[in-house]
């Protein structure tokens, strides 16, 4: 969906009309997940801190100004998640160089491996793009309005990262 | 190893899957659009607005335009003031004496600008024979701007030698242009009369206990005993008679 359609659906949403709302959670999930998710790097949480988005977008949006929904939504996710990992790194005094990825009990420890290498070879925005683009299958256009960055930038950074790669997990 | 390659490789290993978290969402409580509500953003400005306005307001009333910058007289005999604001906007009128009061009665003054309220008392003036040919009207404008003096004096002569000439009446108007001095309420009398009384005490015979029936008498009448008091001390130098003058040109009480 195009991003204007998204803009209509909010504009409607923010008058009270709930019925709009599937359509917007659908376009958007995937952007909110992995912004939560690279930070947060715990599919627990992420999970738990997404339906807090949706919940406080839901309480902002009748003050949304017409710009971008999904750099705003992604916007409001990242604030989020930092404030959540800041509270949670004063508790359990974690250092986030040390922080590794966190999955549910039953989830594939291969994948926990792979994804925390991938952390080590990229620098933080590397992972999120390629996170983003190749894991969450979102186009490097709306990677550009989540991060705010130009979409020139955000290639830019996915080709980086994807030499980066190749060199760093031996892959055959 | 191509980009795709790689792609496919991360994406077979990686199975993450983004929940679907929409019926928990949907079940919440606060699953509802909070109406918009003055953020702090816009109750601070209004807040602001409502402060300026209020002090605007409080300023308007305690700094009131009304405060009398320039004071206007015109002596034709009955003798008015015309009070202005910063504006030049007509504040107040006055009559100095009864005939002057009796000009201005009932001439309301609102919205009307200094040269209207003058066309007005000439017309009148005219009316009520005031104003004789080979008259003289005293022209009086105080005020502590010299432009304004000036500009007042030049927009009110030409005002009333217009009006005058549209009833054929040969009037000369004498200006008298001082600094803002209050007016001589005790005197009945404006000050641009006062002037030319005190100018004609001076130079002739008459004394202090001769101004009230100086200020009752015509503008004309004063400025001919001015010019006969001339011509005699003119006579009187050339017969070398050393200002032992003897005039004699006081007004009958």
């Amino acid at each position: 969906m195009k991003e204007y359609a998204i803009e209509k659906l909010v504009c409607e949403l923010s008058t009270g009309n709930l019925d709009v709302f599937d359509q917007i959670y659908y376009e958007t999930k995937d952007l909110v997940y992995y912004v939560i998710f690279n930070i947060l790097r715990n599919d627990l949480k992420a999970e738990e801190l997404m339906q807090e988005v949706y919940l406080n977008m839901l309480r902002k949006v009748s003050n949304y100004k017409k710009k971008n929904f999904s750099a705003w939504i992604a916007t409001m996710a990242r604030n989020m998640a930092i404030n959540t990992y800041n509270k949670e790194k004063r508790i359990s005094y974690m250092d986030s160089q040390e922080m590794e990825f966190v999955f549910k009990s039953d989830s594939n420890s291969d994948e926990e491996y792979l994804l925390n290498d991938m952390r080590r070879i990229l620098n933080e925005t590397e992972f999120e793009v390629v996170l983003m683009h190749v894991i969450g299958n979102i186009t490097h256009q709306k990677i550009s309005d989540g991060l705010g960055k130009p979409i020139g930038t955000v290639l830019w950074i996915y080709n980086k990262a994807m030499k980066k790669l190749r060199a760093g997990l031996e892959v055959k | 190893m191509s980009d795709n390659d790689l792609k496919k490789y991360l994406q077979a290993k990686i199975k993450m899957t983004v929940p679907n978290k929409i019926e928990d969402i949907k079940s919440s409580p606060e699953f509802y659009v909070k109406r918009s509500s003055v953020t702090f953003k816009n109750r601070f400005r209004y807040s602001f607005a409502s402060i300026l306005i209020l002090i605007i307001a409080t300023l308007s009333i305690v700094f009131k335009t009304d405060d009398i910058s320039t004071i206007v007289s015109l002596d034709i005999n009955p003798s008015i003031m015309i009070m202005l604001n910063a504006k030049e906007e007509v504040v107040n009128l006055k009559g100095n004496n009864s005939d002057g009061e009796e000009l201005i009665n009932d001439l309301n003054y609102n919205k009307l600008n200094v040269e209207e309220v003058v066309e007005v008392i000439m017309t009148r003036a005219l009316e009520q024979d005031y104003i004789l040919d080979e008259d003289i009207i005293l022209l009086g404008i105080e005020s502590d701007d010299e432009e304004l003096k000036n500009s007042l004096a030049t927009k009110l002569n030409e005002k009333i030698k217009n009006k005058m000439m549209t009833k054929n009446k040969n009037v000369d108007v004498i200006i008298e242009k001082f600094a803002s001095k209050g007016n001589s309420d005790e005197l009945k009398v404006s000050n641009a009369k006062d002037k030319i009384i005190m100018e004609l005490i001076e130079n002739s015979n008459y004394t202090i206990e001769d101004y009230q029936v100086l200020s009752q008498m015509k503008i004309k009448d004063l400025n001919s005993m001015m010019k006969e008091n001339e011509a005699d001390e003119k006579v009187e130098q050339k017969n070398g008679n050393n200002g032992n003058s003897n005039k004699s040109n006081k007004p009958n009480n």
